[in-house]
């Protein structure tokens, strides 16, 4: 296991509320943690609990009511929409719950848009591209259309395209929520090699203790409204 | 100049490239779309095409007797018919514009008026009292074009077609061979017998005299409808003392002036002009709506794996260039395929569609294709990518 200290991610006092039917509701508040560079994150809770929005705010696609973000030592503006954009292209990869791709081209096509707004010289984006396929195993379907993929084979597409960057983040919102237990276990299985083999930081939300069990930290969303907490580090048993 | 090449690269890389990548991989929806788009381009130029050859048909008087003007003034003397004040001498301005017009007449006898159509010279002289010539000759030997004859209080016309079997003069003859011409010069003998009139008929212009004394009419043709301009100048000419009282009629419509056929055939025609764009901004509007949903999906997409709003904007804009350059070009190859047989079966329908028009029709194509995409994608960029992308997965 590899020991980090460079920290990566941090937030401090993150706060969301939002409205539902005319009432205000507290998704969390006064939340603080931290993210090491190479470090693993699982954030845990029942649907609604706001595990989603907690990762919208560590991607930067979201604005957090009060609250704290530091990237890289370096607090960030999320209203400041260029330099969010730029930290999307180039340092962060986000994968979905719905794998979310352009069903018209193919395998390659797909992952070769996550490096189209990077500062990567694009002679190189192919051999990027099939480098990471390879990685997930899937290089032999590169020239097929995605529509034709299985769910699994989908969403390992979609990590392809969050790392061919080789981001330093990588937030991953329930990507194995949709799948079967199979195609789960290969999805993790490519992101527990990302982990090991590339000095990426993983922030995952999930029910699924598959998932959480592998990561260096864990957080359960819904025990943290209304207080204060900085997460600890919960090594898995026999990780 | 390298900064301009990083330039060119991240557009090229960030925005062309993925437009033309969704344009060429969506085969079929791009298909159908551009085929819808390039109907009412097609409509467009049709129409052009139409409208121009009902506007040239119009002009072209000479072939439509229906729109002849006709020129009403009162007569100033009875027993001469034509006066000198009412003789018609059509001025240079309007020869411009009606090479025939040049031809005219007058009672002063011996006048000799010399004009120039084409490289002819034009001769019209009062030879006598009983005829006018109106040669066109290269020199002194050729024969007569036209002739005006006085009978009595008539005056009958001598072909110009067949000019070589008569002579100035041969006022029997003429008559005998009068019987057997076609078509205008028929029309215009049946006319002297039927009204007691005369008509003297060049290509472009008739002018009919009726046998009343104290009124005197001429039938004007032009080569095209005449503007008011000249008009008025006619009046000035029949009566310059008082251009008011010529009365102008046309023959197309009671009461209506050529002028006024004309420009209600252009506000037809810019109406339909409306219409067209209407329709094809319809088209792409609705095009954009029912791919909206589609759209705000990918610019989620795109905006989650980093690209600007400026990116996502050229993008549109280069998918709307494709789009509105696709839709053209099936409209021209359409265009191309097929006037041929409609101007060869129906010349009084289309005529050639021009390169000017051609130009604006791509230039309308894209540039309104542009706008409805770079619209659509800028309301997909308002909304919340993260609210999308969760909508997807509801």
């Amino acid at each position: 296991m590899k020991i980090c200290n460079t920290e990566l991610i941090e937030v401090e006092n993150l706060s969301r509320v939002i409205t539902t039917e005319s009432k205000p509701r507290v998704l969390f508040e006064k939340l603080s943690l931290s993210v090491n560079q190479g470090e693993s994150l699982a954030v845990t809770g029942p649907s609604g609990s706001g595990k989603s929005s907690l990762l919208e705010i560590l991607s930067f696609m979201r604005k957090p009511d009060s609250g704290v973000v530091r990237f890289q030592g370096q607090s960030v503006d999320l209203d400041d929409s260029i330099h969010c954009d730029q930290l999307r292209s180039n340092k962060i990869g986000i994968v979905y719950q719905t794998a979310l791709l352009i069903e018209s081209q193919t395998v390659l096509e797909n992952v070769v848009h996550g490096l189209r707004y990077t500062n990567i010289d694009h002679q190189i984006w192919d051999d990027l591209a099939l480098y990471r396929l390879e990685q997930v195993g899937l290089i032999d379907l590169q020239d097929s259309l995605v529509v034709c993929l299985s769910g699994g084979e989908r969403q390992r597409v979609c990590i392809a395209r969050a790392i061919v960057k080789n981001p330093v983040l990588l937030v991953c919102d329930e990507p194995t929520s949709s799948l079967d237990k199979k195609s789960a276990e290969s999805v993790i299985e490519v992101l527990q090699k990302l982990k090991n083999d590339d000095d990426t930081a993983l922030v995952f939300s999930t029910h699924k203790s598959s998932i959480s069990n592998v990561c260096d930290q864990i957080i359960d969303i819904a025990s943290i409204k209304l207080s204060e907490i900085r997460t600890n580090i919960a090594l898995p048993a026999g990780y | 100049m390298f900064k301009n090449r990083e330039w060119f690269d991240h557009i090229f890389s960030c925005s062309v490239y993925p437009a033309w990548l969704e344009f060429r991989t969506q085969s079929k929806q791009t298909i159908t779309m551009l085929c819808i788009l390039a109907i009412p381009l097609l409509l467009g130029l049709v129409q052009y095409s139409v409208s121009r050859t009902t506007s040239e048909n119009i002009n072209r008087v000479y072939d439509r007797p229906q729109d002849r003007i006709a020129i009403y003034t009162r007569g100033l003397n009875g027993e001469h018919m034509v006066t000198k004040s009412e003789a018609v001498m059509i001025d240079d301005d309007l020869s411009k514009k009606v090479n025939a017009l040049r031809v005219g007449w007058s009672r002063d006898l011996g006048a000799t008026y010399d004009h120039k159509l084409a490289d002819s010279k034009i001769q019209i002289k009062e030879a006598n009292i009983n005829y006018l010539e109106i040669l066109i000759k290269q020199d002194e030997t050729s024969k007569c074009q036209l002739c005006l004859f006085k009978e009595g209080n008539y005056f009958l016309v001598g072909p110009n077609t067949d000019s070589d079997l008569f002579q100035p003069g041969d006022s029997h003859l003429l008559l005998d061979k009068q019987t057997r011409f076609g078509g205008k010069f028929n029309e215009a003998w049946r006319d002297v017998e039927l009204s007691s009139s005369i008509v003297v008929s060049t290509h472009s212009i008739i002018s009919r005299l009726s046998d009343s004394p104290a009124t005197a009419r001429w039938v004007v043709e032009f080569e095209h409808v005449p503007t008011e301009k000249e008009i008025l100048a006619i009046r000035t000419i029949i009566n310059p003392n008082n251009p008011v009282s010529v009365l102008v009629e046309s023959a197309l419509t009671e009461n209506e002036t050529a002028s006024h056929i004309r420009s209600l055939l252009g506000s037809s025609s810019q109406l339909f002009r409306y219409i067209t764009l209407f329709i094809y901004v319809g088209i792409g509007v609705i095009s954009q709506l029912l791919t909206m949903r589609k759209k705000r999906i990918e610019v989620a997409l795109f905006r989650t794996l980093g690209a600007s709003v400026k990116d996502l904007i050229l993008k549109g804009l280069a998918e709307g260039l494709l789009l509105g350059l696709g839709s053209w070009l099936i409209c021209f190859s359409f265009i191309n395929l097929f006037q041929g047989y409609a101007i060869a079966f129906l010349p009084h329908m289309f005529s050639p569609v021009k390169l000017f028009e051609y130009l604006l029709s791509l230039f309308v194509s894209v540039a309104l294709c542009c706008v409805f995409v770079a619209f659509a994608i800028l309301l997909s960029v308002n909304r919340d990518p993260a609210d999308v992308i969760r909508s997807t997965g509801e």
